[in-house]
């Protein structure tokens, strides 16, 4: 449980960091190539990494409640 | 967008792609340690299946063992002279037998209990597995296809700066399109009839659309060598023409024609160097 919890917290601290640099870039970089950018390639990363630590967590909750129940 | 702009975007760009790469390590880093999280948990129920599994035939063999002791136990009665039955006391075989089934009971239970929480476990990391395809994919070959698009752009920003004219006086600056905003730009390109119609137009008074200026630009980025001349011909009509000379005076339509000229002589020159 512990070890599926800390891979999730790592990756969303990397997903974190990422999404600051993802700001940071928009700041200074504003014209069509950057929104083409969001469009091909952003947008797809902000899709599926919440969904992705989502289905961690249930799986890391169904798992914490497998080692308490299974003797 | 001045010089000291796009020095900044390509900082920006070169910092997002670092960030690109190293989170594309993270995420693969992560999916390889749950993936191991969730292999040792399914061995680990596995191995608690095959306990209770042995745990039931253990106890069902406690349970038939009892039973025939409680058999043979209630067999030993016996009848005197009289006539008069005598039934053995059999109540430790009976408590030992009661025993034996419910501890097979409770194996019973363990059994179905892990066969349950398999169950869970599976269901839970067959739906996160759909997801973790899709990052590892995501976190590898689109990954990588986003830096080698920001390589692009870097590429583009760079060679920009390489051939951008100075900044004009009043000049609106930063709605002339970069390099890298035209090559990536949704709009196609015109063939050099396509292009000598919109001059054409242009000329005979009619006005231009801002894709078709964007349009106009299009070209360079795949100049070919024996259209050079002839791009740069036509640019410097356009340059010398009475209808941009007048349309200089006060016009926005032609502020934007001018720079889209200027940044298209800028490229030539460039692309010819390269040639």
């Amino acid at each position: 449980m512990a070890s599926l919890l800390n891979t999730h917290d790592t990756l969303d601290n990397g997903w974190q960091r990422l999404q600051q640099q993802w700001r940071a870039a928009c700041d200074r970089w504003n014209d069509p190539v950057s929104r083409r950018f969001e469009r091909e390639y952003w947008q797809e990363y902000e899709r599926l990494l919440p969904a992705t630590m989502q289905e961690m967590q249930k799986l890391a909750e169904v798992i914490a409640q497998a080692r308490r129940a299974v003797k | 967008m001045s010089s000291s702009a796009h020095v900044q975007s390509i900082q920006a760009l070169e910092e997002l792609k670092g960030a690109l790469g190293r989170f594309s390590g993270e995420a693969q880093e992560a999916l390889g340690a749950a993936e191991q999280e969730i292999r040792r948990t399914l061995d680990w129920l596995q191995e608690r299946l095959n306990h209770w599994q042995n745990e039931v035939r253990r106890r069902q063999e406690e349970v038939r063992q009892a039973t025939e002791a409680l058999r043979r136990c209630q067999a030993s009665g016996y009848s005197d002279r009289d006539g008069h039955y005598h039934a053995p006391d059999c109540s430790a075989y009976e408590r030992a037998l009661r025993q034996a089934q419910a501890r097979l009971e409770e194996a019973e239970r363990e059994l179905r209990n892990v066969q349950h929480w398999t169950r869970q476990v599976e269901q839970a990391a067959g739906d996160y597995h759909v997801q973790a395809r899709r990052l590892q994919q995501l976190a590898t070959t689109e990954n990588q296809k986003a830096q080698a698009f920001l390589e692009r752009a870097i590429g583009d920003l760079e060679r920009y700066m390489a051939v951008a004219p100075p900044p004009v006086s009043g000049m609106a600056a930063s709605s002339m399109p970069t390099p890298a905003a035209i090559a990536h730009s949704a709009a196609p390109g015109f063939t050099w009839a396509e292009r000598m119609a919109v001059l054409k137009r242009w000329e005979a008074g009619e006005p231009i659309t801002s894709e078709e200026l964007q349009r106009l630009q299009k070209p360079i980025t795949d100049l070919q060598e024996g259209t050079v001349a002839a791009d740069e011909s036509w640019l410097n009509q356009i340059l010398e023409s009475e209808r941009y000379m007048e349309a200089m005076r006060d016009s926005r339509e032609a502020a934007d024609l001018r720079d889209a000229v200027q940044a298209a002589l800028e490229a030539i020159n460039y692309w010819r160097s390269k040639l």
